[in-house]
């Protein structure tokens, strides 16, 4: 429980931290709340270089909303987020889902550009990035990038951000008036990592679901988005819902599953019907409490 | 001997625990907290990565290399100085055991310690073991009881040929006839999961040698303080007046600490060697390969019944993976000696029958750890009465209020040869049930009933809980490095102050608040005021350590022995003065009284006197000081008991269970302090649920450890645990000096049975029984499905 040595920088702002990453070698790591990171050291399982970190660059800390577009800031903490209004105004499901995501004492330091980098099977947030397809902002010194979350994150613990990059922000629709929102997962504990989740985001128009939008995370190495089954519900009347979710045979086509300690790839698969009618339920009994 | 038992004034009483101030404000000092002598060296150790292997060559030269390495070894160099442990002697059933702290040829287990390391820095001690090159020769491994015991299975230690190194075997006259005229045998297998009994602090040690004295002072976080030191004395061949062993304060050892483990005899080594100090703190991962695993039992049973109920006679065949090497000072039986005689329990069923084993595996050595083999053999038995119930078409609680050991019936022996003066399973029965609402449950959750997703059941657990073992009982155990008696030393300081040596060494349960509590009923001084003190061999008397349930009954009793007799010369010493006879004389408030007059003397006054510091004599032949030692052995076993009942919801969907409600009727005896009697019992079920729900420690099949840190070894959190509601009775044995018996364990060993009684009653019509730990999602999922379809 003792890391390697490694080299370590404070960087000002998020330029600062850009030059930095650039100046040090392939292994420096940003460190932003170090839930995550700061376990994995002490576990040799990771040993970057240099560390730099990330927080005291304000500029990286902002949450804006413009052009239908929820902006966070990487160095946003996961708590602030969570209870943010402007974030629940714009986009509930970050907060739902950020409010599963560990503790509040876990969650007033780690960040939403932390999770998201981190890019952890189970991780909440990168579900409802998938879900709703949202957009991650990935910059080097003199370059900048956007990532759409489908093509984001690679396999467990593995994204597209290279050496000499980091995450500086993550792009969420603001999503349409009348939309409802449910993050739903289940975990061998009442609280505490999840086996599996789904992340949900619908509308309901004449009865009938009118728009939807889904992601499984826990189930496999990244988020996946539950195509066929967004399909299968459109159109339907909520009383329709159960029978449409149990029409889809395969709901996670070819993606790979999962299989260890926590569950087979056979309970994953067995989870994820029955989460996405719970999270269809949740959401739409909110509309219940908005009507 | 003065009656004990007038109405008592601080015995019985929720005091506060002494402990916590301190502890809360952050004055505790755990090893690692200890200050550090100039020169400390840090101890590494280079651990397998296999799980049975022949050791080819070490090569520490680059190691050695490395900056702040001050020196490394292997066992070659530090064997012929450190003697091979031996828990075992042989004897009919038991083979020897050996094991040295560092294996010479080969590793049997993930984690066996081949190199150590000394290094002035314990950054740079991690970055030289990574360097330590070790040349291994791949061993057949074997990792499951059935793996162990196969025919043709490689064998752990050569010498012990078909892994099992303890076997014991028991059957009551007449046994087969009655077993083979039942009308009814219900049967099953049942296995716990292997579990890590996860103390907030993992193990630590320091060890300093004083080369002008040629003495080794060792800090260690341990539970027996006292065994240690012997044990150090032994195995490095040093006088035991020169170790002294000091437990400061401990942060939970649940069973695990109460071991004699590897890295506290080479650090003595070490620090003798090197004439300094060498310090090895365990990490969590350390604490999962390294520290004792529990349990990893199979139980074998079958119970035979009459056609109205009537348990007639059950029969208990027992196999526990005790890992790779037998824990030190228990032994290889502890387990399977304990698994075997725990199944009776509350029942009194006339007939019983075992054969037990212990299992040596390619795994980490298996130990006590709270509740021993009892959770899984209440598991075992109450999980058979709810299939007999279910067969005969019997209630549940009927067929246990029908075979329950009942008032009339104590004293009791039961089908093991246990006996015990006092038992309320009836009494508890009736409490539980109150308290838990069971005729409520049964009216709002109709069988079968399926609401918002989830069904819910209701299960009933009576359980006995062994505690306060006396030297009877350990020998009787084939137990032969456990002495089973406590001492205590109570002194009353020139300036009238109190202070207590108890030979225990506490964790947390409250020691010194309840040996506190037993002193001040018979001097008559208030608790708060009197400083109790464990854990240092150099200042307490000698005695068996803490584990078992035994401070409260064994350690307890010494206290109330030395007290009794310190109160008595106190009174002898007033008596003389105020010219009235001893028995006249009454301590309270801090003062000797002459009943019905306003004659007093002060507790300062004849401290005074009795330390020779004012112009008083003591009475003739009255010795000088005011100091009292006593030691306790008591009788056998006493035993306790409980009624745990459980509401738990079951996820049709998901097939998590979750514990809803909780009760627990409670019996152990006199209590001391009814508020930590409740800790314990809380404590203890929020352990069992973990037991019952989701704690495993995993091998594969090639003997890796898979779990090696709390993401993947998971406990239970607040969010799992439930309020729990409690109901004592009190039922004083003649047994035990105060009428107390323990209470450390019973809150798990009530509460796996419990859970998984809830769980089978939720399963209800689908006919499913639980039969295996612990009972994850995926597992109810997979029993509910006939149901879901
Ligand atoms: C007790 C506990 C419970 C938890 N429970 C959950 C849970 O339920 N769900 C869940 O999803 N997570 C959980 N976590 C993880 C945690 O909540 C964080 O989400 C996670 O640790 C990452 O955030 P962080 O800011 O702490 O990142 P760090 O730990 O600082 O970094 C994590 C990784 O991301 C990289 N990184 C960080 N920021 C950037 C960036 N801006 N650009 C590029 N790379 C970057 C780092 O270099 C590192 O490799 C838990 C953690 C703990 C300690």
């Amino acid at each position: 429980m003792k890391p390697k040595a490694f080299r370590y920088h404070r960087p000002a702002d998020k330029a600062d931290a850009l030059r930095m990453l650039a100046e040090e070698d392939e292994d420096a790591r940003p460190l932003a709340g170090g839930q995550s990171l700061v376990p994995l050291m002490n576990l040799r399982f990771a040993a970057p270089s240099a560390l730099i970190d990330l927080n005291a660059c304000a500029d990286l800390a902002t949450i804006t909303v413009a052009d239908g577009v929820l902006e966070i800031g990487a160095m946003v903490r996961q708590r602030e987020a969570e209870l943010s209004p402007v974030v629940i105004e714009a986009c509930p499901l970050v907060a739902e889902a950020l409010a599963l995501n560990g503790h509040p004492a876990t969650r007033h330091r780690g960040t939403v550009g932390g999770t998201i980098a981190h890019a952890d099977p189970v991780a909440e947030l990168s579900g409802v990035a998938v879900a709703l397809d949202a957009e991650i902002v990935i910059e080097r010194q003199g370059g900048r990038r956007t990532v759409p979350a489908a093509d984001f994150f690679l396999d467990a613990l593995t994204t597209v951000v290279e050496p000499g990059e980091m995450v500086t922000a993550v792009r969420f629709p603001v999503l349409a008036p009348g939309t409802v929102t449910a993050f739903v997962e289940t975990g061998m504990r009442g609280h505490g990592l999840a086996v599996a989740g789904i992340a949900a985001a619908l509308r309901i128009a004449g009865g009938r679901i009118d728009w939807v939008r889904l992601a499984a995370i826990g189930v496999s190495p990244v988020p996946v988005r539950l195509a066929a089954l967004e399909e299968a519900l459109t159109g339907r009347a909520l009383g329709e819902v159960e029978s449409a979710i149990a029409g889809v045979a395969d709901p996670l086509g070819d993606a790979d599953l999962l299989d260890n300690l926590e569950g087979s790839s056979a309970y994953r698969r067995e989870l994820v019907p029955t989460l996405v009618a719970r999270a269809v339920r949740v959401a739409v009994d909110k509309m219940g409490v908005a009507a | 001997m003065s009656d004990p038992r007038p109405v008592f004034r601080h015995i019985g009483r929720p005091v506060p625990r002494q402990e916590d101030d301190r502890l809360l404000r952050g004055y505790g000092a755990y090893v690692d907290d200890l200050p550090e002598p100039p020169g400390t060296l840090y101890l590494g150790c280079v651990r397998s990565p296999v799980a049975h292997a022949r050791i080819l060559s070490i090569d520490l030269a680059e190691a050695l290399q490395m900056p702040g390495v001050v020196a490394g070894y292997t066992a070659a160099d530090l064997t012929p100085s450190i003697r091979t442990m031996e828990p075992d002697r042989p004897k009919p059933g038991y083979k020897a055991t050996f094991r040295d702290v560092m294996p010479t040829d080969r590793v049997r287990y993930v984690g066996d310690t081949v190199a150590v390391l000394l290094a002035e820095d314990p950054y740079l001690l991690e970055d030289a073991l990574e360097t330590v090159f070790v040349d291994y020769e791949a061993l057949p491994v074997v990792v499951s009881i059935e793996d162990a015991i196969a025919e043709g299975a490689a064998a752990v230690h050569d010498d012990i040929e078909g892994n099992i190194p303890f076997a014991g075997e028991y059957k009551t006259e007449g046994f087969d006839a009655v077993f083979a005229s039942a009308h009814l045998v219900v049967k099953d297998t049942f296995r716990s999961a292997r579990m890590a009994g996860v103390s907030l602090e993992p193990r630590g040690v320091m060890a300093s040698y004083d080369k002008g004295k040629g003495a080794l002072t060792l800090w260690s976080s341990t539970q027996i303080p006292h065994l240690l030191q012997a044990s150090l004395g032994e195995l490095l061949d040093m006088a035991e007046s020169r170790i002294r062993v000091v437990a400061p304060d401990v942060g939970g050892g649940f069973g695990i600490k109460a071991h004699v483990y590897p890295e506290e005899v080479i650090a003595a080594a070490l620090a003798r060697r090197h004439g300094g100090t060498v310090k090895w703190i365990g990490d969590r991962q350390d604490d999962f390969v390294t520290s004792t695993h529990a349990r990893d039992y199979r139980y074998d049973v079958e119970m035979a019944l009459a056609q109205d109920g009537t348990i007639l006679a059950v029969r208990n065949r027992l196999h526990v993976n005790i890992g790779a090497y037998a824990c030190f000072p228990f032994g290889s039986s502890a387990e399977a000696g304990g698994g075997a005689i725990y199944l009776p329990g509350a029942y009194k069923f006339a007939h019983y029958a075992y054969a037990t084993h212990s299992v040596f595996t390619n795994t980490a050595p298996v130990g006590v750890y709270r509740g021993v083999a009892a959770p899984i053999a209440h598991f075992a038995q109450e999980g058979l009465i709810d299939r007999a119930a279910a067969a005969l078409g019997i209630d549940k609680l009927e067929m246990r209020r029908k075979n329950l050991v009942q008032p009339e019936d104590l004293p009791f022996t039961n089908a093991a040869g246990i006996t015990s003066d006092t038992q309320s399973h009836a009494a508890c029965l009736e409490q539980a049930l109150a308290a838990i609402d069971y005729d409520g449950f049964r009216r709002d959750h109709p069988r079968g009933e399926i609401r918002d997703g989830k069904r819910y059941g209701i299960g009933i657990a009576c359980i006995t809980e062994h505690t306060g073992q006396g030297a009877s009982r350990y020998r009787t155990r084939g137990l032969h490095r456990v002495p089973g008696f406590e001492g205590a030393t109570v002194r009353m300081t020139a300036d009238g102050r109190l202070v207590a040596a108890v030979s225990q060494s506490t964790q947390g349960q409250g020691h010194l608040t309840v040996f506190a509590q037993i002193i001040a009923e018979h001097l008559g001084i208030d608790p708060s005021a009197i400083s109790v003190e464990e854990g240092d061999t150099a200042t307490t008397p000698f005695g068996s350590g803490t584990f078992a349930s035994r401070a409260a009954v064994v350690a307890g009793g010494a206290v109330f022995r030395a007290s009794e007799a310190l109160a008595a010369k106190l009174k002898r010493i007033a008596g003389h003065h105020l010219e009235v006879a001893p028995e006249d004389v009454e301590l309270v408030d801090g003062e000797a009284r002459v009943a019905g007059s306003d004659m007093t003397m002060s507790f300062r006054e004849l401290a005074a006197i009795a330390h020779s510091l004012e112009a008083r004599p003591l009475p003739d032949g009255e010795e000088y000081g005011l100091e009292s030692r006593a030691f306790y052995d008591p009788p056998n076993v006493s035993i306790a008991n409980a009624v745990h009942a459980a509401v738990v919801s079951v996820d049709v969907g998901t097939g998590r269970v979750a514990v809803e409600r909780y009760a627990v009727a409670h019996d152990c005896g006199r209590m001391i302090n009814p508020m930590l009697v409740a800790g314990q019992v809380h404590g203890g079920v929020a352990q069992g649920i973990g037991e019952a729900l989701m704690e495993a420690v995993v091998y594969d099949e090639d003997g890796q450890l898979l779990t090696t840190q709390l993401l993947d070894y998971l406990l239970p959190s607040t969010c799992d645990i439930p309020d729990i509601t409690m109901a004592h009775i009190e039922s004083e044995t003649d047994a035990t000096l105060g009428g107390f018996k323990g209470a450390g364990e019973g809150g798990v060993i009530g509460a796996v049975p419990a859970v998984a009684g809830a769980v089978n009653d939720a399963l209800g019509e689908t006919g499913a029984f639980v039969n295996q730990l612990p009972l994850r999602p995926e597992t109810i999922l997979a029993l509910l499905r006939p149901v879901a379809d």
